[in-house]
């Protein structure tokens, strides 16, 4: 039992709570981003084939839910620079994974954003008049994931993780 | 992490775009006010050019133009624009959903023909609640109507026993004598629709998602309403034909309304959204004595309640439901307009018989 504890300590080193930080910030944000996709893709696509002249309405509402996906990109990528530059202790490793794990679950609300812009999109499709305002409604959910992206840079950039 | 947030949101997405695209191309009230105001059936046929009823109207017009083609065609329309919607649906709810909304056009169909039997009503203006889009109908309803000319309890006995071999022959077996016994085509009609919701429930059930559970609950609990108030104001026994697993309207509620006059519905249901509506329904039916009415008032309920579900949940089966309701509407004024520009009826009776159904 001592053994397998000594070697789990062993393991978790900064690279590697770093890497799992970047793992989740990437990976969380990114499908949350593909499910908003879908579900917003889905309707832009849907109400393209009814009518074309839907599509640039439907492209811009679309590709909304995106952003979180960049996000964790980002922050991924920073904590991955602190990894490169070799100097990633225990502590630095930690701020990382904290890091990660804040834009990744923050991320989440392009699942939310993706059903806000599908109903957007049907919205438009019926009134196109009303475009801009139903962007509002859009951006919204996007206000947790940037603050989760916002806090997220704040922790590597004090933590000088990078 | 909870994976249903992975769920069916995609494939109701896809259907919720189709419908939004789909909409936006129902006829507004411009358009029937000029297909109204059409001197002919052909003028009619020639201003649906370029519309969705495009494809639909050619066929008709390489065939024959005729009330039966036209209508087979807006039929097919309306058959092509639900399996458009069903087909990226997730397959448990797509089925249920094609067995509900098909079956019970089916079904209000064959009851608008029993009581069209019943009352023995002709060819006239009476017959306006015999539009109704139709799909997979196995019964052959020309066919019988030419072999059937006796009194008014013969007919409707005589019209039984030419549809067997139909799933709706033991049903139906089955109530002539309380038929007989009553006058009145609500044993037949009750029955029938008891066995509807029945197998509606054993398939969403079995396949169906909860909104789709849902949904069939609320529908419950309009036809519990609509016997409940046929019973009451006509003086028919109908304890019997009250269905179970209603939303609103459990076995408490129901025992309540028993016991209760019409007058004080509206006040026992106020926990509920059905409150105004009954109210509205009851002085339908008592402006005119109108069955007709009573119902119409009903199942506008039920398609406002629809309605403000598909604003509050655009990806739901209840975006589905309310655009069903909105192409059954047009496809239902499209045949009427046909039906009595071919009579020969002037413009405003038929805005006025139009306006009266919406």
């Amino acid at each position: 039992m001592a053994g397998i504890v000594e070697l789990a300590t062993g393991l978790i080193t900064g690279n590697v709570l770093a890497a799992t930080g970047v793992a989740i910030a990437v990976v969380v944000a990114g499908l949350s981003s593909a499910k908003g996709l879908e579900i917003s893709g889905s309707t832009a696509a849907a109400v393209t084939g009814e009518k074309e002249e839907n599509f640039s309405n439907a492209l811009v509402l679309e590709a909304l839910p995106q952003t979180q996906c960049v996000y964790g990109f980002i922050v991924g990528v920073l904590i991955t620079l602190g990894i490169m530059s070799g100097n990633m202790t225990l502590e630095k490793g930690l701020i990382g994974l904290a890091a990660g794990i804040t834009v990744g679950i923050t991320g989440i609300s392009a699942i939310s954003q993706g059903k806000v812009a599908s109903a957007a999109i049907g919205a438009t499709t019926k009134n196109p008049k009303i475009s801009g305002k139903v962007l509002i409604f859009i951006v919204m959910p996007e206000i947790a994931a940037l603050f989760g992206f916002v806090t997220a840079v704040l922790l590597l950039v004090s933590g000088k993780v990078f | 992490m909870n994976f249903s947030i992975f769920g069916s949101e995609g494939s109701y997405a896809h259907a919720f775009g189709i419908i939004s695209g789909k909409q936006s191309k129902l006829f507004d009230f411009r358009v029937f006010e000029s297909l109204i105001n059409a001197k002919s059936v052909s003028e009619v046929i020639a201003s649906l050019e370029g519309t969705e009823y495009d494809l639909d109207m050619r066929e008709v017009i390489s065939a024959k133009i005729n009330i039966k083609n036209l209508e087979n065609a807006l039929n097919k329309n309306f058959l092509r624009n639900c399996n458009e919607i069903f087909s990226v649906l997730p397959k448990g709810d797509a089925e249920a959903l094609s067995f509900i909304v098909f079956e019970e056009l089916n079904l209000r169909k064959l009851i608008s023909i029993i009581r069209r039997l019943h009352s023995n009503l002709k060819e006239t203006r009476d017959e306006r609640h015999f539009f109704i889009p139709y799909i997979k109908a196995e019964i052959d309803y020309d066919k019988i109507f030419s072999e059937i000319s006796d009194e008014t309890q013969e007919r409707v006995e005589k019209f039984i026993s030419k549809i067997y071999g139909t799933k709706y022959y033991f049903a139906l077996r089955n109530k002539i004598e309380d038929y007989k016994k009553l006058g009145n085509t609500m044993p037949l009609e009750c029955e029938l629709i008891k066995k509807f919701t029945k197998d509606a429930e054993t398939i969403a059930k079995k396949k169906g998602s909860q909104g789709l559970r849902e949904f069939l609950s609320i529908k419950i609990d309009i036809i519990n309403l609509k016997t409940l108030l046929r019973g009451k104001l006509n003086a028919i026994p109908y304890e019997d034909f009250l269905l179970p697993n209603g939303l609103y309207l459990k076995e408490k509620e129901l025992r309540l309304l028993l016991k209760s006059d019409v007058e004080n519905f509206s006040k026992i249901l106020e926990f509920s959204p059905y409150s105004i509506s009954v109210n509205e329904a009851i002085l339908a039916y008592k402006r005119e004595r109108s069955l007709l009415n009573l119902e119409i008032s009903l199942d506008k309920l039920m398609y406002h309640i629809i309605k403000e579900k598909a604003m509050l949940t655009p990806l739901s089966i209840y975006s589905i439901l309310s655009f069903i309701a909105e192409k059954e509407r047009e496809i239902k004024n499209l045949q009427l307009i046909f039906h009595f520009k071919e009579c020969g009826l002037t413009a405003q009776d038929i805005r006025e018989t139009i306006s009266m159904l919406q």
